[in-house]
């Protein structure tokens, strides 16, 4: 099986800053890595992949600003069993998911395979349109929260997850689009030497504007402010040494809790 | 202003987060006029036209088809998208579960309307719809323009509440025609039932990511266990294999409303404030002091669980 993978990188945020122009984030002191959901669509390519054979390609887009983070997640996808990476690189320019789309779009029909793989929401915009858009784009099924992949017969039987535990079980063909629910396996973390090793393995950069001009001319969801909700916090805020407040905190249970 | 629902059916029934869906089309009709309809296609949903007869309400389309009985993307985009077609509106109001997730890029597709997903609110200004929407885990807010005066929406479950009151509403059944797609659907698999049942509890101690080790967990088997209470949990510790998707609390999930909800290191992806966020006491304890889940606590103690979980056990005994 020929399968992609895209993932995503985004920033583990405490304490978020935004940028002066009010509608990005400040990314100069974050750390990038691949989206939680696609570290499980990645990790069911590589499992696809060890059990039928084929191909694992992971491709992301990226601002170039975090080049070095992206190329991480790259090299920790070649070590954990990729075949090869692409990044392909925009700069100074907000992408949406429609943007996205029409770049992968036309950038992926041009290649062959089986199988796209994403995670099903990201954990910075949370759109969860990246999967559906790039399957009209491409004319392909798609469906999406999948927590189970078999193969069987020219078809594949996947399981969706629902609400409330129940499941839904459905047959879709190749090629097509599935995003990945997170628990559909237990991602492998490689061994530091298997990272080292991967550094030295080519990423193929593409520069967006080999594949489309003018990115930005696709956005159909304009962010026009980005900014940290007001906070109140909780009602009653307990800060201090564990010893200090472990008594305090034994006293609001008891105080709160049915007798 | 002509606005749309898109209901579903789950489980049997009509979803909660069909009459959020409508809430919000209602408060889009009081504030610019015009109509509200909802559409909701199944096998046979006829049997809930009188559940929604609802006050606000002005058209239910119930869309019925033998095919329809298990939700697939495309016999399910084709017939809503056809009928939508014929009333041409202004917004449609799509519920951001496992099936709006799945259905709504469709049937925005098939439409040429734009869709914005994941939308805390909406307002519509000269320029166009304007979307708020809560992204990063609930850390950040953003505004999100779409020009032209036509969107798709979708909405996350639990942050509107239901519009039910019954009234008349004007039914329209129609029994529509499905050409199979490439998606084949198969069956619904429902959870076998072997595990207690959260939503009976008065105490829950749930556990997140944070909660960092397995023996922190079993500290929280006692603590729960001492308070007469139960073990719940967020996602990641369901996916990690800690505990079963049976404890899991979230709007996805399981919805909550103990006497006391104690959080042990639960950072508050919406989903799972939504599923909780009506518990009478929320106690929280978290190191990360911008953690979102401290917003909606009555209690918010900062602090490394590894060090206070055995204090606390300890202090509790006496």
């Amino acid at each position: 099986m020929e399968i992609i993978v895209l993932i995503k990188a985004t920033p583990v945020l405490e304490e978020a800053k935004i940028s002066e122009d009010g509608k990005s984030l400040d990314t100069s002191e974050l750390k990038f890595f691949i989206n939680e959901t696609d570290t499980y669509a990645l990790e069911e390519a590589i499992l696809k992949k060890e059990k039928y054979g084929g191909k694992v390609t992971v491709v992301t887009i990226a601002d170039s600003s975090i080049e070095n983070d992206v190329n991480e997640m790259i090299w920790e996808s070649y070590a954990k069993g990729a075949d090869d990476g692409i990044f392909i690189e925009y700069s100074n320019v907000y992408l949406d998911p429609y943007a996205k789309a029409k770049i992968l779009s036309d950038f992926l029909k041009e290649l062959k395979f089986d199988l796209i793989l994403l995670g099903a929401q990201s954990t910075d915009t949370s759109y969860s349109l990246l999967g559906q858009l790039l399957a009209k784009s491409l004319d392909l099924p798609y469906t999406t929260l999948v927590s189970s992949i078999e193969p069987s017969g020219n078809v594949l039987r996947v399981v969706r997850e629902l609400e409330e535990g129940l499941q839904e079980v459905l047959e879709i063909p190749t090629p097509s689009i599935l995003t990945i629910q997170s628990g559909i396996n237990t991602p492998r973390y490689p061994p530091f030497v298997k990272i080292r090793n991967a550094k030295t393995r080519p990423i193929k950069k593409v520069p967006v504007e080999s594949i489309v001009n003018d990115p930005g001319q696709y956005v159909k969801l304009k962010r026009v402010r980005l900014y940290i909700p007001p906070s109140k916090g909780a009602a009653n805020i307990i800060k201090g040494e564990p010893e200090e407040i472990a008594p305090k905190v034994a006293e609001i249970i008891k105080s709160v809790v049915p007798r | 202003m002509e606005i749309v629902c898109v209901g579903e059916i789950f489980n049997g029934d009509v979803s909660g987060s069909t009459y959020e869906a409508l809430y919000l089309g209602n408060q889009i009709k009081m504030e610019n006029g015009g109509k509200l309809t909802l559409i909701l296609a199944g096998k046979d949903p006829e049997q809930f036209s009188k559940k929604l007869s609802i006050k606000g309400l002005d058209n239910l389309i119930l869309l019925s088809n033998p095919s329809l009985e298990i939700y697939d993307n495309e016999s399910y985009s084709s017939s809503i998208s056809n009928e939508i077609k014929e009333i041409s509106p202004d917004v449609i109001i799509v519920p951001y579960t496992s099936q709006g997730m799945d259905l709504a890029p469709s049937i925005a597709h098939l439409l040429g309307f734009p869709i914005i997903t994941y939308c805390e609110s909406i307002k519509f200004s000269r320029k166009g719809w304007l979307a708020t929407r809560v992204i990063y885990g609930g850390k950040l807010r953003e505004e999100v323009e779409v020009e032209g005066n036509k969107v798709l929406i979708t909405i996350r479950p639990g942050d509107f509440p239901p519009l039910r009151e019954e009234a008349q509403t004007n039914i329209i059944k129609k029994n529509v025609s499905i050409s199979r797609g490439r998606i084949k659907p198969i069956e619904i698999i429902k959870p076998a039932l072997e595990d207690i049942d959260i939503t009976k509890f008065d105490v829950l101690v749930s556990v997140g990511r944070g909660i960092g080790s397995k023996e922190n967990l079993e500290i929280a088997e006692e603590l729960a266990k001492m308070l007469n209470g139960a073990v719940s949990c967020s996602r990641p510790i369901v996916d990690m294999g800690w505990l079963p998707k049976t404890r899991q609390v979230g709007s996805s999930a399981k919805t909550v409303k103990p006497k006391v909800y104690i959080t042990l290191g639960i950072s508050g992806a919406t989903n799972h404030i939504n599923g909780m966020k009506n518990s009478n006491t929320i106690i929280s304890i978290n190191k990360d002091p911008f953690a979102p889940i401290f917003e909606i606590s009555h209690y918010g103690i900062v602090a490394d669980i590894n060090d206070l979980l055995p204090l606390l056990l300890e202090e509790l005994k006496k």
